[in-house]
C-alpha cells in the first residue's frame, strides 16, 4: 500500500477515526497503532514482516543488556552484536546476491564454470530503514544518549510505525521513544498535519509523478531515441523528480504521524539551493545522510582521528552502498566522496591563505548553486540506472546522441518549472500561503479540497512506486 | 542525556496553526465529494439504466456466466435508460431471442466479438452493427428469413469469444460466422502479481469500481497525462501475437468442423501508427486508459500487428476476410472514441459485412444450408 494512493488515505483515515473515537487511553491507542502499523507493513509482504518482529525482539533485548551491562569491554561486546545483526541482515538480503554475482563473474574471467551459482533474494521492504533505526537505539544507549525502555510494545512501535517503516525518514531513538510516552496530541485535528498530507500527495502524484512520465521514463528508457538537449534537461528532470517523491514521501509521512501526536524528524532544507557539495548533503535526506555523519565518520575519527579524507571516502561509499547492491551505487558514494574531499582541501588552502572559506559574492554564491545542481544532477544517472553499464551508455547518448526531439509536452515543461519554482519558494511565503487558507471559512476549505482531490485523481491514474521503496 | 544533532534543532513545526477546526473542512468536502457522486449515479440511471443502484438491486448490465466463467449481458432483460436500451435475449446477448432450432431456409449469421460489436454507444439495438445488417438482409434477400445474432460482450477477449462461439453459437446451428475479436487481448499486467514467489500480502483496500467520479475525471483528462511512453511502471503489455494466432486458428477450426463458414473481420480503430504525435495521443486516449503500459505509438503498433495476425490466419486457412481496418479508416465522425463505432461507424461495418456475405464464393446467402 503506497502512501500516495487513494488505498493509503483509506487506512490512514480508518485508522485515525477508530484511534481517535473508539479507542480509550493511551496505552490502548498504542496497542491499536502497532497493529495497525503491523496490518499496514503486511500489506507489502505478510512473511518478511517476521524479519521486523526479530529485529524488534532482538535490538530491544540487546537494548537492555547493554544498559545493564557492568563493563565497558561488556558493553562494547553487546553493541558489536547489535551492529553485526543489523549489518548482517543488511548483507543478506541487500547484498549477497551482488557479491556472488561479482564472484561469479571474477570466477568465469579466469574460466571457472559458475552456471549453478544463483542467488535470488527478495529484500523485506523498508529494511534499511528500520535496521538502521534500531542501530540509534542501541548506538545511543551504548554512548549514553538514551536509556533502554522496558516497554517492548514501545520499542516494536518505534520500529514498524507506519508512517515511516517502509522508507523514513529514519528516525532516531532518542527523538521518537520519548514521544511516545507524552505524545503532543492536543485534541482537534491539526492544520499542520492536513497541510503536510496534501503537500505530500501534491509533491508526489502532481510533480514527481508527471516529471517521471514526461522525461525521467523515456529518456532513461531510450536514451538513444532522444536529443541531447532533452536528455541533459531529463537528467535535471530527474533530480527534481526524485526530490518531490522522497521528499512528498516524507511530507506524508510526518503528517500522518503528526495525526496521531508525534513529530518526525525533517529530511529536506531545499537542498538544490547548496554552494557545495559538503552543504548538499546536510540539507538531502538528513536523516540519512545524519546517520552516517554521526555513527560512521565520527565513529571513524571524524576531523578529530585518522585521516579525514579517507573517513569522508569511507562515509560517502557506506552512503552509496545504503542505497543498493551495485557498481553504480560505489562509484556514486565514491565520486561523491571525491568532491567532498575536493572542497574540504580546497576550503583548507583558502583559509591558510587568509581568505572566506568560500568566495563572497552574488555571482560566486550563484556559479557555486548552479556548479552544485550540475555535479548532483550528473551524478544521479549513475543513481537511476540499474547498472554502471546502463550509466555509461546513458553518458555515451548525451556527448554523442543518437536520436532527435524530446518526448515532454507542454504539461511536462511547466511542471519542471512550477518544480524549481517551489524549490526556491521562502518558506515564510508558503507558511503565510497556508495560513490564509486554513483560515478561510470551513464551506470554501472544503470546495478547496475538493477541487484539489480531483486534481490528484486526473494526474494519479497510474501512481509510480516511491523511488526509496528500492531501498 | 539528550542530544540534539543539527537537523533536530531545526524547526520541526511549519508553524500553521490556526482556531478553525479543519476537522469540519474535511467532513463538508467529504459530503461534497458523496454529493457529486449521488449526482453522477442517479444521472448514469436515468441515462443508461447503469449505476450503483442497479448493482444493489442486482440488476447490473453484466452477469458472470457460473457454467461458462465468463461475463455475459444479464438474460432477458432491458437495461436502459432515456440515452441507450440494450435488450438482451435469455442467451445474455443483445438482440431478440433466437428460436434454437434453425427454420431450414433460414440464414443465420453470428457476429462474435466484445464491445464494438455489442455496441455499447448505439442507443437502442436496431442501430447496431449486428441489426443493420441483418434490416439490410432482410430487405434483400426477402423472403428468405435471415437471423443475425449479436454476439459481441463488451470485455471479452479472444480465449473468451472461443468458449461463446462453442457454448452458445454452435447449438445454435449457425451457417455463417463473421468474427470481429475485438482489441481486448492487447492489455498489461502487473507481473509482480502475475509472476511465481511474489510476496504474499494482506489485501488493499480499492476505490470500488462503481465509482462514476473517477472514471468521469480520468476519462475527461487524458490528454494531460499524454506521453511518449507508456505511464506505467507496474505493468507490462501482455499482448502476445502467437498465442492470439493459434486461438483464431482453434475458432476457425471448431467453426469448420461444424460445418459454419467463417469470414474473419480486422479491428477498426480511429488512430493508426503514420499520424502525427499529437494527434494519435489525442484519438488513443480512451484506449489507453485501459492500458497504461503502452505509449499511443507501441498502442497502434500493438493494433498493427493484431490486424496483421487476423489477415494472416484469414489467408492461411483459405476463409474469408472483410479487412474493416482497412476499408473504415480512421475517419473521426466513424469513431466515438478510439474503437468504438458512431451511427455512422455501425452503418458502414454492417455495409462491408453485408457486401462480404452477399459476394462470398461459398454464399451462404444463396440457399439453405445442405
Amino acid at each position: 500500500m503506497t502512501l500516495a494512493g487513494a488505498a493509503f488515505i483509506m487506512f490512514l483515515a480508518a485508522v485515525y477515526l477508530l484511534w481517535r473515537f473508539a479507542i480509550p487511553g493511551e496505552s490502548a491507542r498504542k496497542n491499536f497503532l502497532l497493529f495497525a502499523s503491523y496490518v499496514f507493513y503486511c500489506t507489502w509482504d505478510a512473511h518478511l514482516a517476521v524479519v521486523l518482529i526479530l529485529t524488534t525482539v532482538v535490538q530491544w533485548w540487546l537494548g537492555s543488556r547493554i544498559e545493564t551491562a557492568a563493563s565497558v569491554i561488556q558493553k562494547r561486546r553487546l553493541v558489536g552484536v547489535s551492529v553485526a545483526y543489523g549489518l548482517t541482515l543488511l548483507g543478506y538480503f541487500k547484498y549477497a546476491g551482488f557479491f556472488l554475482d561479482s564472484l561469479k563473474e571474477l570466477l568465469s574471467n579466469i574460466g571457472f564454470d559458475t552456471g549453478g551459482m544463483v542467488l535470488d533474494i527478495a529484500a523485506p521492504i523498508g529494511i534499511s530503514f528500520y535496521t538502521f533505526q534500531s542501530l540509534t537505539y542501541t548506538l545511543d544507549i551504548y554512548r549514553g544518549h538514551e536509556r533502554a525502555t522496558r516497554n517492548l510494545r514501545d520499542f516494536a512501535l518505534f520500529l514498524a510505525f507506519f508512517p515511516h517503516v517502509t522508507a523514513g525518514p529514519i528516525a532516531r531513538a532518542r527523538r521518537l521513544l520519548p514521544q511516545l510516552d507524552s505524545p503532543s496530541y492536543r485534541g482537534p485535528l491539526e492544520a499542520e498535519a492536513v497541510y503536510l498530507l496534501a503537500r505530500g500527495l501534491v509533491k508526489k502524484i502532481a510533480i514527481a509523478d508527471v516529471l517521471a512520465a514526461q522525461f525521467v521514463q523515456p529518456a532513461f528508457g531510450e536514451p538513444g531515441a532522444w536529443s541531447a538537449t532533452f536528455l541533459l534537461v531529463a537528467v535535471a528532470a530527474y533530480s527534481f523528480q526524485i526530490y518531490m517523491d522522497l521528499s512528498g514521501y516524507t511530507d506524508l509521512a510526518r503528517g500522518a504521524a503528526r495525526l496521531f501526536g508525534y513529530q518526525l524528524d525533517i529530511n529536506f532544507d531545499r537542498p538544490y539551493l547548496s554552494r557545495t557539495v559538503s552543504n548538499f548533503w546536510q540539507r538531502w535526506h538528513i536523516s540519512m545522510s545524519s546517520f552516517f555523519r554521526e555513527y560512521l565518520y565520527f565513529s571513524l575519527g571524524g576531523t578529530r582521528r585518522g585521516n579525514v579524507y579517507v573517513n569522508l571516502m569511507v562515509t560517502f561509499i557506506a552512503i552509496g552502498m545504503w542505497h543498493g547492491a551495485g557498481w553504480n551505487f560505489i562509484v556514486y558514494g565514491f565520486v561523491h566522496g571525491s568532491m567532498v574531499c575536493f572542497e574540504r582541501l580546497r576550503r583548507t588552502h583558502r583559509v591558510a591563505s587568509g581568505l572566506a572559506a568560500l568566495a563572497p559574492g552574488k555571482m560566486a554564491a550563484l556559479a557555486g548553486l548552479l556548479k552544485t545542481f550540475v555535479f548532483v544532477a550528473l551524478a544521479r544517472v549513475l543513481f537511476v540506472e540499474s547498472d554502471l553499464g546502463g550509466a555509461l551508455e546513458f553518458f555515451s547518448r548525451l556527448v554523442a546522441p543518437t536520436g532527435a526531439g524530446g518526448a515532454a509536452g507542454a504539461q511536462g515543461y511547466v511542471t519542471l518549472a512550477i518544480a524549481a519554482l517551489l524549490h526556491v519558494l521562502p518558506r515564510s511565503l508558503e507558511r503565510r500561503v497556508a495560513l490564509s487558507l486554513f483560515s478561510l471559512p470551513s464551506p470554501v476549505q472544503a470546495v478547496g479540497m475538493v477541487g484539489l482531490t480531483y486534481v490528484l485523481v486526473v494526474l494519479a491514474s497510474d501512481v509510480q512506486p516511491f523511488v526509496y521503496f528500492r531501498f | 542525556m539528550t542530544v540534539q544533532t543539527t537537523h533536530e534543532r531545526r524547526s520541526l513545526d511549519l508553524g500553521i496553526r490556526t482556531s478553525r477546526s479543519v476537522g469540519r473542512a474535511i467532513l463538508l468536502a467529504a459530503l461534497l465529494l458523496i454529493s457529486v457522486e449521488a449526482v453522477l449515479q442517479v444521472r448514469s440511471h436515468l441515462r443508461t439504466g447503469r449505476s450503483v443502484w442497479s448493482m444493489i438491486t442486482s440488476s447490473s448490465m453484466y452477469v458472470r456466466d457460473a457454467e461458462l466463467n465468463i461475463r455475459l449481458l444479464r438474460a432477458s432483460a432491458e437495461i436502459g435508460g432515456k440515452a441507450s436500451s440494450i435488450k438482451t435475449n435469455r442467451l445474455g446477448l443483445r438482440g431478440e431471442d433466437i428460436p434454437a432450432s434453425r427454420p431450414d431456409n433460414e440464414l443465420r449469421i453470428a457476429v462474435l466479438g466484445s464491445s464494438t460489436i455489442m455496441s455499447p454507444f448505439a442507443a437502442s439495438n436496431d442501430q447496431t452493427a449486428v441489426e443493420i445488417l441483418q434490416a439490410r438482409l432482410r430487405s434483400e434477400l426477402s423472403p428468405r428469413p435471415v437471423a443475425v445474432i449479436n454476439a459481441g460482450i463488451g470485455g471479452l477477449k479472444v480465449s473468451e469469444q472461443l468458449v461463446l462461439l462453442e457454448a452458445r453459437l454452435l447449438p445454435l446451428d449457425i451457417s455463417l460466422l463473421a468474427w470481429y475479436p475485438g482489441m481486448n487481448d492487447i492489455s498489461c499486467a502487473d507481473p509482480q502479481q502475475a509472476g511465481k514467489g511474489s510476496p504474499k500480502r494482506l489485501p488493499v483496500p480499492e476505490l470500488p469500481s462503481w465509482v462514476l467520479s473517477y472514471d468521469l475525471l480520468v476519462k475527461n483528462s487524458t490528454w494531460l497525462r499524454r506521453s511518449r511512453v507508456g505511464s506505467s511502471r507496474k505493468l507490462v503489455p501482455v499482448f502476445d501475437p502467437s498465442r492470439l494466432r493459434s486461438e483464431l486458428e482453434e475458432g476457425v477450426r471448431i467453426a469448420r468442423s461444424a460445418g459454419i463458414q467463417v469470414v474473419l473481420v480486422t479491428s477498426a480503430a480511429s488512430f493508426s501508427p503514420d499520424m502525427n504525435a499529437g494527434e494519435l495521443a489525442r484519438r488513443a486516449a480512451t484506449g489507453l486508459e485501459h492500458r497504461p503500459c503502452y505509449s499511443a505509438e507501441e498502442f497502434a503498433k500493438a493494433v498493427t500487428v493484431f490486424n496483421d495476425v487476423i489477415r494472416d490466419v484469414a489467408f492461411a486457412n483459405g476463409i474469408g476476410l472483410v479487412d474493416a481496418a482497412e476499408a473504415i479508416g480512421t475517419e473521426k465522425d466513424l469513431f466515438v472514441d478510439d474503437t468504438h463505432f458512431s451511427l455512422r461507424g455501425e452503418q458502414r461495418l454492417a455495409e462491408l459485412l453485408r457486401t462480404a456475405i452477399v459476394s462470398s464464393p461459398a454464399d451462404p446467402a444463396g440457399g439453405p444450408r445442405p
